[in-house]
């Protein structure tokens, strides 16, 4: 039996419907109270001090499924906001020190370590964190939140995705929750390339 | 492959995907970006305008260098007709025209850069007679991939 959902694997879910629907042909008219939906489940889960959830990976998705959805359909200012709560999710989680010489030997050491898949998604998500704070930020000449220092050295590798590309035997869905029709880039980037 | 700072200055991009492009051009979009409000910076204190020049040359270089690996790694029906690289081949040719715009903001008071000026200039129509045609493809791609870019265009 499946385990039940935990808050921030709804939000992320609530995130998902929410882009689909607002790219689906038949299903528009629903993508305004999935948002309101998704918007209230992340305030909630936000507003709960006690949440272990709240430094999350499937948070932070959940995020930037929002702030993308924000972009494309409601107002710039808005989306801004929503893009400094994901910056500040993964600095909080530090997301940009996966690979860094301490955490791969805490990897190394532990009797439990992280799945790849789960080390490969949390770079992801930072990459994905990095271009949206560019690409909206040279929009409309904004400043940067995350300083490229940060992303530039030891710390985090650009692109096991590449290795993980071009080995086609295994399995590369690696989120496969993300890897719906109507997540736009989220999906080129989560999906492997045919 | 590794980290960043490396994959700035590699040309060995015979595995990366799109997606390590975009990433690389995110980069460059932010020093384009971090160029201009330094620029603006230097301008009030009369600073040396070589250093103007100096960074947007490599701006310039990377930005053809990038641009010229993805024609070199990607046959010219997939440049065209896979929307990654369609994306990262639009954000390229649009920093292009970001960086003349940096140049035009900038008062010159000497005839030693108009040369330059002047072909920057028309490496930026190229670019935006480049993003026009890249445009035109979008409407042959697969609404599911491409139906926010075409609202926001």
């Amino acid at each position: 039996m499946q385990d039940p959902k935990r808050d921030s694997q709804k939000c992320l879910q609530h995130a998902m419907w929410t882009l689909a629907s607002s790219l689906s042909t038949q299903l528009q008219h629903i993508q305004e109270s999935l948002y309101d939906c998704t918007r209230h489940a992340l305030t909630s889960l936000e507003s709960n001090d006690n949440n272990a959830e709240f430094a999350d990976l499937d948070h932070v998705q959940a995020r930037v499924l929002l702030l993308i959805y924000e972009f494309m359909r409601t107002n710039h200012q808005r989306a801004w906001i929503s893009a400094g709560r994901c910056i500040r999710l993964v600095q909080l989680m530090r997301l940009y020190e996966v690979d860094s010489v301490e955490n791969v030997k805490r990897q190394h050491n532990a009797a439990d370590p992280e799945d790849w898949i789960r080390i490969e998604e949390k770079r992801r998500t930072f990459w994905m964190v990095y271009s949206l704070d560019r690409f909206i930020s040279i929009r409309h000449e904004w400043p940067l939140a995350i300083n490229e220092q940060v992303a530039s050295f030891s710390d985090i590798v650009i692109a096991m995705c590449s290795r993980l590309i071009q080995s086609r035997s295994q399995p590369v869905s690696l989120a496969p929750r993300m890897n719906s029709r109507a997540a736009g880039m989220c999906k080129w980037v989560f999906s492997p390339k045919p | 492959m590794g980290f960043l700072s490396e994959a700035m200055t590699s040309l060995d991009q015979t595995g990366a995907s799109p997606f390590t492009e975009s990433i690389i051009l995110a980069t460059i979009c932010g020093r384009a970006l971090a160029h201009k409000q330094q620029s603006s910076v230097e301008h009030i204190y009369n600073n040396d305008p070589q250093h103007f020049w100096d960074r947007h040359d490599w701006l310039d270089t990377m930005l053809k260098m990038r641009t010229e690996n993805l024609l070199l790694h990607h046959s010219s029906t997939t440049v065209y007709a896979d929307c990654m690289t369609l994306f990262v081949n639009m954000i390229a040719q649009t920093t292009v025209l970001y960086l003349c715009q940096v140049i035009e903001s900038m008062t010159w008071n000497a005839d030693e850069y108009r040369n330059s000026i002047i072909e920057f200039k028309q490496r930026s129509l190229v670019a935006a007679q480049e993003i026009v045609n890249l445009s035109r493809s979008l409407s042959h791609l697969s609404y599911f991939k491409v139906s926010h870019l075409r609202r926001n265009s």
